[in-house]
């Protein structure tokens, strides 16, 4: 391997391509805005087209350049109708119009590309260029020269630094582009509204021409009775003295852009009640900003440069190299696995819990910490976690009784086999089934453990629907699951204890106490170690016997973290929430799981 | 080379279109959903229609998949769900539509179709509905020698003094083996009450509960309904909001006078009462005895279209079609609800023999809708609802005092 020469040029190749890509990535995501936003124009368009009964001036009246309308093929006539979709081709974005009343389409409308100031970023592309030209000069260099005895820190800063400054120019050229697109869609809008009305339309049909969130301005006086535009819009809209007409502006609401614009409306005629239509555009920099694949791009091509540069100093030792990036390479499948199903989504909720979050919500406003403080003075987010905590309660007892079973089920006679066969299978059943079955033997009216209990005269239990007994059986229940699998644990960890040690302590006269003190918890300190820890995360991760048996009641006395937070994303859809509690929660067991090392992993090392 | 150049001369066949439909159909429902699918299918060739149904976790998959940009073509809306789809704007207007599609507003439930109508637009197209109702097991109540009230009105105190006499001990061991009526726990059981009574459990503006959910009224609602569960006329509560999985089955087989529920649950008694093993009668609810009349809730579900829809008029006219007459009849035969068509619904009466879907659209009629259909967050707020009487129930807590403090927790969503 010539490493000292290749290594150079590696390092300049994967820089030139990391900045190449950085700018085709904002560039390809600028295009597929444009597209749509021409899309959104067709469609506009289409729809004038209808409203006029097929007039095509109507359909040409709002857009700046020139227009296609070209009929389509009557159904029947050899050819699908359907031929071609809105957003089919970026390169003619269009829309079909329709008839009045028709759902056959009648012709093709094709607007042109919206415009773009420049086609490329010219501050990023030229920074591009000059880095490239100072690694590859860099890499020429170095062609001769002997290997760096260190890493190269000044290089990998610089290389860093210039893609850092390459994505930074790049995004804000896009930014910048994506708002003046906003901006004419904005005037699009408005102007296709006014032609609407100026046809005769109502004001609720002429706004749907736009494809936008609006508002009458009589609703803008009641924002709970906003239609489609978001509530904090409408009330910021609301609150302009002044606001221009058949113009558009933009408004910030929170941390978040509007683009927006009023069309007045005729006193008489369909529009009588309202004054004025107000449009809102979120606009396409706030949707459609390559903020992520942009940071993507050039923080993979940061590292890629940083890891070959880390490679520099070994090309001195071709044997290591060689080793180093065939270990590298063995290693790459399982990171790359880790980095997008592991860290990504951790990183992902971590965002979603800063930010105002919903599934299908177009703006996710950044909402910081605040949210992590709503959680600290939410009494049932502290009821959960009490819950939770109390629930892991039961992992001592469930473990004393693993262990008991352990020590009682040694030896291969049958029924022992028996025994522990049948106290490992609640371990392998699914937990949906255990609970069902368990919600039926524990009802209140026709379950056959109240039944058995009244047949010997004792009086019945509400076991699951007591606030104070609930909890209390959902752990009992998880003791019976678990302890089958902690007995196999502790079974394997007795065999490992030396027999002599037992046949010496018989000898010195211990009893079988002493020798279950002495020799039986020393010689089992690991296994009750891995057993504790793990058995204390699980029971925070608890979830199935309560969604199925309780939902959190009575009273939330079972609601626990993992349910809560489930019901938080899915029943009321608050995903921030249920990611910052989430976080919460992770930060929870974190702590308790760094304390049982420090507290007891220590003392078992020196015991 | 000859056979080749003659396909090359054959007209193209039309280009394939697939729908997808979101729905929550299982079972028997599904079944007949797709015959209704294969019936469009025949009808407009070339088109395919995949149903994709989710019986269970409906709202989080079709939330996925828009949110995925991969939305169904067609999906079924339900009431509760109509502000979290329509005020998001995911759902396309058919009122330009109605025309070409052959929809007649007026051939539909009036409280159905304002379920889908804001100002002018329709989001979706109706599909079926149901009241809330009694059904009340007549063989349980001539067994304990009451007659239903001959008029279609009762007060609670006829309800309660029927649910007291039917409730018996027939065996002496301390515990009913016949109950009058089962607790409604969840809001949606018992807001039929509190309406019944004159009150509500939001303001008229859907704002603000204090004031209301905590009202007079209201507290008279929970009071007669945990007076019921304390005086042992109804089977323990379950705390949960599946219920008591046995209540139909207690229901049906004479161990309960009484069961609230919607249309959903006939199919269950069909079959008994066609056997003549289920004298089954269908009641209004019973109101406060200062009030002159019941109102019970309603909730329905339609066809809805997202506008990025993949096709969209296509996915438009395959609503149309699911909302059709055709379609109504060929769904009606599942029985679960009452097609939102009137004529089709009467068509279906006059066929039952039993009187019992007669009997149900006759309750149409001074039915509201639930309040989920205009509230953005409801299911929020029907969560914190159920403490109000859980907490009297399993706390012995004032109704007053815990319905306030619910309502000012509600007011906090409501307000978010």
């Amino acid at each position: 391997m010539t490493g000292r020469a290749t290594l150079p040029a590696l390092v300049a190749v994967a820089f030139t391509a990391g900045t190449a890509a950085t700018i085709a990535v904002a560039a390809r995501q600028l295009g597929e805005a444009q597209a749509a936003a021409s899309r959104s124009v067709a469609r506009m368009a289409a729809e004038l087209w209808e409203l006029s009964g097929g007039a095509d001036e109507a359909a040409r009246s709002f857009v700046d350049a020139g227009i296609a309308i070209e009929s389509v093929p009557a159904p029947g006539s050899g050819q699908p109708a359907n031929r071609m979709g809105p957003g089919e081709s970026p390169s003619e974005p269009g829309a079909h119009a329709y008839r009045a009343g028709s759902l056959q389409p009648a012709v093709w409308i094709a607007v042109p590309p919206q415009p773009r100031e420049s086609p490329l970023p010219p501050t990023a592309t030229a920074l591009a260029l000059l880095g490239s030209l100072l690694m590859s000069a860099w890499a020429l260099a170095r062609r001769r020269a002997p290997a760096p005895p260190g890493y190269p820190t000044i290089v990998a800063l610089t290389a860093t630094a210039l893609l850092g400054a390459v994505a930074a120019t790049t995004h804000r050229w896009a930014d910048s582009e994506l708002e003046a697109l906003s901006d004419r869609h904005a005037g699009h809008a408005l102007r296709a509204v006014e032609a609407a009305l100026d046809l005769g339309t109502d004001p609720e049909r002429a706004a749907r021409v736009a494809g936008l969130p609006w508002a009458a301005s009589a609703a803008l006086t009641r924002p709970d009775q906003l239609w489609t535009m978001p509530q904090d819009v409408g009330v910021a809209l609301a609150a302009i003295p002044d606001p221009p007409y058949a113009t558009p502006f933009t408004v910030a609401v929170g941390r978040t852009t509007w683009h927006a614009g009023l069309v007045t409306l005729p006193a008489q005629g369909p529009a009588a009640p309202f004054r004025a239509l107000h449009l809102a555009l979120l606009g396409y920099e706030e949707t459609r900003a390559p903020t992520v694949p942009l940071a993507a791009a050039a923080t993979a091509a940061s590292l890629l440069t940083a890891l070959i540069l880390f490679l520099l100093p070994l090309s001195a030792h071709p044997p290591l190299l060689r080793r180093t990036v065939t270990a590298w390479a063995f290693l790459a499948p399982a990171a790359l696995l880790l980095a997008i199903f592991t860290f990504g989504p951790l990183l992902f909720s971590l965002w979603i819990s800063l930010h105002e979050w919903h599934l299908v919500d177009p703006v996710h406003p950044f909402v910081g910490l605040d949210r992590y403080r709503q959680i600290i003075l939410d009494v049932d987010w502290w009821t959960a976690l009490r819950n939770t905590g109390i629930f892991t309660l039961h992992v001592p007892l469930a473990m004393a009784v693993a262990l008991g079973l352990a020590l009682l089920t040694r030896g291969s006679r049958r029924a022992v086999r028996l025994a522990r066969l049948a106290l490992f299978l609640p371990s392998i059943t699914s937990v949906v089934a255990i609970a069902v079955v368990w919600k039926w033997l524990l009802n209140d009216g026709y379950g056959p453990v109240n039944q058995l209990l009244e047949s010997v005269g004792l009086a019945p239990v509400s076991w699951l629907t007591s606030p104070e007994v609930a909890l209390v059986t959902l752990m009992a229940i998880s003791v019976w699951m678990v302890v089958g699998y902690q007995m196999v644990v502790f079974q394997a960890g007795l065999a490992a204890i030396p027999r002599d040690w037992y046949d010496a302590a018989r000898v010195d006269g211990a009893g079988a106490v002493q020798r279950f003190r002495h020799i039986t918890l020393p010689g089992l300190r690991h296994t009750l170690f891995f057993v504790l820890v793990t058995s204390v995360i699980g029971s925070f991760q608890v979830f199935g016997l309560v969604y199925v048996m309780t939902e959190g009641g009575p009273l939330g006395a079972t609601d626990v973290a993992v349910y809560h937070i489930y019901r938080e994303a899915w029943e009321f859809l608050r995903f921030g929430n249920a990611a910052a509690m989430s976080w919460i929660l992770f930060a929870v067991v974190f702590v308790a799981t760094w304390l049982h090392f420090r507290l007891l992993e220590g003392r078992a090392v020196h015991a | 080379m000859l056979l080749l150049a003659g396909a090359a001369c054959s007209p193209a066949p039309p280009a394939a279109v697939t729908l997808r439909v979101a729905l929550w159909a299982g079972g028997n429902e599904l079944e007949i959903e797709q015959r209704v699918a294969d019936r469009y299918e025949a009808l407009r060739p070339g088109t395919r229609v995949v149903l994709e149904s989710a019986p269970n976790g409906y709202e989080e998959r079709l939330l996925t998949s828009i949110a995925a940009g991969r939305p169904p073509d067609v999906y079924l809306l339900d009431s509760p769900d109509i502000p979290t789809f329509v005020d998001r704007g995911l759902a396309v207007d058919f009122e330009p539509y109605q025309e070409a599609l052959g929809f007649r507003a007026d051939s539909v439930f009036p409280q159905v179709l304002d379920a889908f109508r804001r100002g002018r637009s329709l989001f979706a197209l109706p599909k079926d509905f149901t009241p809330m109702v009694l059904y009340t097991n007549r063989g349980v109540l001539s067994r304990a020698g009451i007659d239903l009230p001959a008029s279609a009105e009762w007060t609670w105190d006829d309800f309660r003094r029927a649910a007291d006499a039917a409730t018996i001990d027939s065996d002496g061991d301390g515990r009913p083996d016949v109950y009058g009526f089962d607790f409604p726990r969840n809001l949606y059981q018992w807001v039929p009450f509190v309406w019944s009574a004159g009150g509500d459990i939001l303001s008229p503006e859907g704002d603000a509960a204090s004031g209301f959910m905590d009202a007079p009224a209201a507290v008279d609602a929970y009071a007669f309904l945990t007076g019921l569960a304390e005086d042992g006329l109804t089977p323990g509560a379950q705390f949960v909001q599946q219920g008591d999985p046995a209540r139909e089955a207690r229901f049906a087989s004479g161990g309960q006078a009484f069961l609230l529920s919607g249309h959903w649950t006939l199919p269950v008694f069909r079959d008994l009462v066609d056997a003549g093993e289920l004298d089954l009668a269908i009641v209004r609810i019973p109101h406060h005895p200062s009030q002159g009349a019941a109102t019970s809730v309603l909730y329905a579900s339609g066809w809805a279209v997202p506008p990025n829809a993949a096709n969209l008029r296509q996915a438009i006219d395959l609503a149309g079609f699911l909302a059709s007459p055709e379609a109504q009849r060929i769904r009606a035969r599942s029985g679960l609800a009452i097609p939102s068509r009137a004529d089709v619904a009467a068509e279906f009466a006059a066929r039952d023999t039993t009187g019992v879907e007669a009997a149900f659209i006759s309750l149409v009629e001074g039915a509201r809708l639930t309040w989920g259909a205009h509230v953005r967050d409801f299911s929020r707020v029907e969560a914190l609802a159920v403490e109000i009487m859980d907490r009297r129930l399993l706390a012995g807590e004032d109704l007053a005092s815990s319905a306030a403090d619910v309502a000012r927790r509600v007011d906090e969503v409501l307000r978010r």
